[in-house]
């Protein structure tokens, strides 16, 4: 019933807010004193497009965020009345006090994540040397990456990494999670020292397993940076050591969860070792397969530390950079020419796409063969 | 093994981590920002009657409030004078940041300028230069050093002509112009070539003189590797194509064949391709550093810079190429005597080379920031004429930086320099840096070393490196001004 009387304050409220949060980011991307010939704007770029008015410009955005977000669910709030806690005592004062609970992740986010994403996007669509002195440039950069035969390669080249890295370390992290579940004298030392090599970071490991491998390889000859296979397995070795005791430890949690009742039941029954693994233990660690696959998916899509310590994406093929995956390629393109910021940035929104429609696609495509317990 | 992998972590940096060395700069920023209370109501009115007394413009820390009203109107251009303006420079040298903080530091005591010093780590320099010139409070003072740097930054740069810190000048030859604009000015320069170690080339019976082209190096270098056993030294030291030693390569010895084929095409600017004419005596070159060396072979793919020095400091080696700014590593960390040591220019076969000297030229060249607040462009001139005239200044200049250019500048000690001397005084021609012309230079040299891995392990043909100059040079040049 009360949600009619607050329409027109929610809509009001929106339309206000959204007005802000635009005009401050219009600001921010510095559009005003691109603006060519028109006084108001040129007013308003010298007003809020200063150098020190980054904190105007970024309380107008967020003041704009807050309205909406406050009258959106104030009004919800009330219209509701609220069932979820029951003493008004307790509901009212924190209800009240909602934006104060919310400042701090909330900044955080936009400032971490949302407005660099927007301004990111923005830039893709642009020619830009500084991120404040650009050139609009409609949809060339994402046509010229995709004529980029050192992108595409990247691309293809990180999807084969990928899935092989996926396999490989899945079946291997639950392999050795099954091994230490059996009650293995000394479990917990190998738990810890297959977990250890996730505490160090990829560029210092990276080093390390290339100093490695050039000292193994030099007795044949060659090095790592000679031959593209080299690097490939190389970083699949690398990132195999590193990412296994993680995705151990996942399937070890999972594992235990499972009820002893359905083991011993399939036990009674008469169902061998491996029957019992593969139709009670499997589709029980369901949800920690869905976890790790998504994990070791992204981790490998986005690798970039190992990828640059290990061999930095040589041996080249002419423009191609053989062992490049996609994010150095992104990170390459930023400082190749003073031409490639543009299709850089393209490039890293297109790779955001790729990373986000994956993860989706694969986390729904998981949770449906969960089994509900 | 572990010696190694030290190496490697401190030549190697890696390029992202230069994020960090981001925000700490900020915060030193910050903390700098709260300990030099810089006044922040400035503006900029026409003289009042205070200004007579101020004439010359020189104001100590503790005239501070009475002159900063106005200062920046008032006082002649390039003179000390505390204006409120700050400077801020991005310095590309990191052995050079602790002579740089520490001068810095002298300034702000002499002149209550605050002057903040931030020093891009290793290989880092442009990354770290687009980052901090994105920022409201960009850099005013930094290094434009070569062709492509010009293209990126120099319309960013003010225009230095008829400065102060210029009128100091000896030389305009190392400066660098876009069109008639004077953006950036050469504030010393540097030399390379073939570091000799006499002593042991003495040892093998030979000496410096003997050397005067490609043939008679080639000889020399010849006898000694094939007796290294019971020398107990080899000619070269190992020609190591990690990236912590490439750019010896892929930077300074490409030079030579660009150098020669520029010279013959009289090009005076950065072309859009090349041919490649003298990649053949590139390739002598490049055959006699990796076949007369203990290292050979694929173990030079991952060499280390840090590994050629040792090899060359301990005496393991008689032949170096390197720069002049070896001089203080070698003197002191590895203790060789000056007298032992000399710089041969780099011979590679060339018809006339009798008559080549020292590849001379510089990269470390000062820029302005013309986006930056009058005040500030002020006081960095400023500072850079301080830099430049300063007993303090002249003196870290050349501990620092050896010869510069500057009427004031002091003479370093640096037997390097006195070669190069030599040979122009001797009337051979100055080898110029060529390779500032390099399109996209981190690309351009990535391609080029890439190539010489393969080739120098056996799994690849000379054309490649040819290739990969060639067609680089052109595609990169094509893509930086397309």
């Amino acid at each position: 019933m009360k949600t009619k009387r607050f329409l027109p304050v929610k809509i009001l409220g929106c339309v206000a807010g959204g007005a802000l949060l635009l005009f401050g980011l219009l600001a921010s991307l510095n559009v005003f004193s691109h603006v060519k010939g028109n006084a108001t704007a040129e007013k308003l770029a010298d007003l809020f497009e200063s150098d020190t008015g980054a904190w105007v410009r970024a309380s107008i955005m967020l003041l704009g965020l807050l309205l909406i977000a406050l009258v959106l669910n104030n009004v919800d709030l009330k219209a509701k009345g609220g069932n979820t806690l029951n003493s008004r005592l307790v509901r009212t004062p924190i209800k009240r006090m909602f934006p104060l609970f919310l400042l701090p992740t909330f900044a955080a986010f936009c400032i971490g994540f949302l407005y660099p994403f927007v301004k990111g996007l923005f830039l893709s669509f642009t020619q830009f040397k500084l991120t404040r002195n650009w050139e609009w440039n409609g949809l060339q950069n994402y046509s010229t990456i995709f004529q980029d035969k050192g992108f595409t390669h990247a691309f293809w080249y990180t999807a084969l990494f990928t899935v092989a890295s996926l396999v490989v370390i899945n079946v291997l992290a639950f392999a050795v999670a099954y091994a230490l579940t059996r009650g293995i004298r000394g479990s917990n030392v190998f738990r810890t020292v297959f977990f250890m090599p996730n505490l160090i970071g990829g560029i210092v490991l990276g080093y390390i397993w290339s100093t490695i491998f050039e000292g193994i390889l030099i007795n044949f000859d060659t090095s790592l940076v000679l031959e593209s296979k080299f690097g490939f397995w190389g970083l699949l070795i690398l990132m195999a050591w590193q990412q296994i005791g993680y995705m151990m430890i996942i399937y070890i949690a999972g594992i235990q969860a499972v009820p002893e009742d359905i083991i011993e039941a399939a036990k009674i029954d008469g169902a061998s070792a491996w029957k019992t693994l593969w139709h009670v233990t499997i589709p029980n660690v369901m949800p920690s397969i869905t976890i790790c696959t998504f994990l070791t998916l992204t981790n490998s899509f986005k690798l970039f530390d190992q990828n640059v310590a290990l061999t930095g994406g040589r041996p080249f093929d002419g423009d191609v950079h053989t062992t490049e995956m996609l994010a150095l390629n992104i990170y390459r393109a930023l400082y190749e020419t003073k031409k490639s910021r543009g299709p850089g940035q393209a490039k890293a929104v297109v790779f955001f796409v790729l990373v986000a429609v994956i993860s989706i696609v694969q986390l729904s495509a998981t949770r449906k063969k969960e089994v509900q317990q | 093994m572990l010696n190694k992998l030290e190496q490697q972590r401190e030549d190697r940096v890696p390029k992202y981590l230069s994020l960090k060395g981001r925000m700490q700069h900020e915060h030193q920023k910050d903390s700098c920002a709260r300990s030099f209370p810089v006044p922040r109501f400035r503006r900029r009115r026409p003289c009042l009657a205070a200004c007579g007394n101020d004439d010359n413009g020189t104001t100590g820390a503790s005239e501070e409030g009475k002159s900063t009203e106005a200062g920046s109107e008032n006082a002649s251009q390039g003179e000390p004078v505390n204006n409120g303006g700050s400077v801020y420079y991005l310095n590309f040298k990191p052995e050079a940041d602790q002579a740089w903080q520490d001068l810095a530091k002298t300034y702000t005591e002499q002149t209550g300028v605050e002057v903040k010093v931030v020093t891009a780590a290793s290989g880092e320099y442009d990354n770290t230069l687009t980052a901090e010139m994105d920022k409201s409070s960009a850099p005013t003072m930094f290094q434009i050093g070569n062709k492509g740097a010009v293209e990126t930054w120099g319309e960013y740069a003010l225009d230095l002509t008829g400065t102060d810190v210029v009128k100091e000048m000896t030389t305009d030859d190392f400066n660098l112009y876009d069109g008639d604009k004077l953006v950036s000015i050469g504030y010393c320069y540097e030399a390379f070539g073939i570091i000799v170690n006499k002593a042991l080339l003495e040892q093998a019976g030979h000496s410096v003189d003997e050397i005067k082209d490609f043939a008679s190096l080639k000889a020399i270098a010849d006898e000694i590797h094939g007796k290294a056993e019971e020398l107990g030294f080899d000619a070269f030291t190992s020609a190591g194509l990690d990236r912590s030693s490439s750019w010896r390569f892929s930077g300074h010895l490409i030079n030579m064949p660009l150098f020669y084929e520029f010279r013959d095409d009289n090009v005076t600017d950065q072309p859009a391709t090349i041919k490649g004419t003298y990649m053949e005596n590139f390739k002598n070159i490049w055959d006699l550093y990796i076949t007369d060396s203990a290292t050979t072979g694929a173990a030079l793919a991952s060499a280390t810079g840090d590994q050629a020095e040792a090899e060359f400091g301990n005496g393991k080696a008689v032949f170096y190429q390197n720069g002049t700014w070896e001089y203080a590593n070698l003197t002191g960390t590895f203790g060789m005597k000056p007298e032992d040591l000399t710089m041969i220019p780099i011979y590679c076969g060339v018809d006339g080379e009798e008559k080549a000297g020292l590849c001379c030229g510089t990269e470390n060249c000062w820029a302005v920031n013309a986006n930056a607040k009058q005040e500030d462009i002020d006081a960095t001139l400023a500072f850079m004429k301080w830099v430049v005239t300063s007993e303090e200044g002249t003196t870290m200049m050349a501990e620092q930086f050896g010869p510069c250019p500057f009427k004031n500048a002091k003479t370093p000690e640096n037997v390097f320099f006195a070669a190069a001397n030599d040979y122009t005084a001797k009337g051979n021609y100055v080898v110029t840096w060529a390779f500032n012309w390099e399109p996209a230079v981190d690309d351009f040299r990535a391609a080029v070393v890439d190539a010489m891995t393969k080739y120098t392990a056996g799994q690849g043909e000379w054309d490649e490196v040819v290739k990969a100059a060639v067609d680089n040079w052109a595609t990169l040049y094509a893509k930086d001004h397309a």
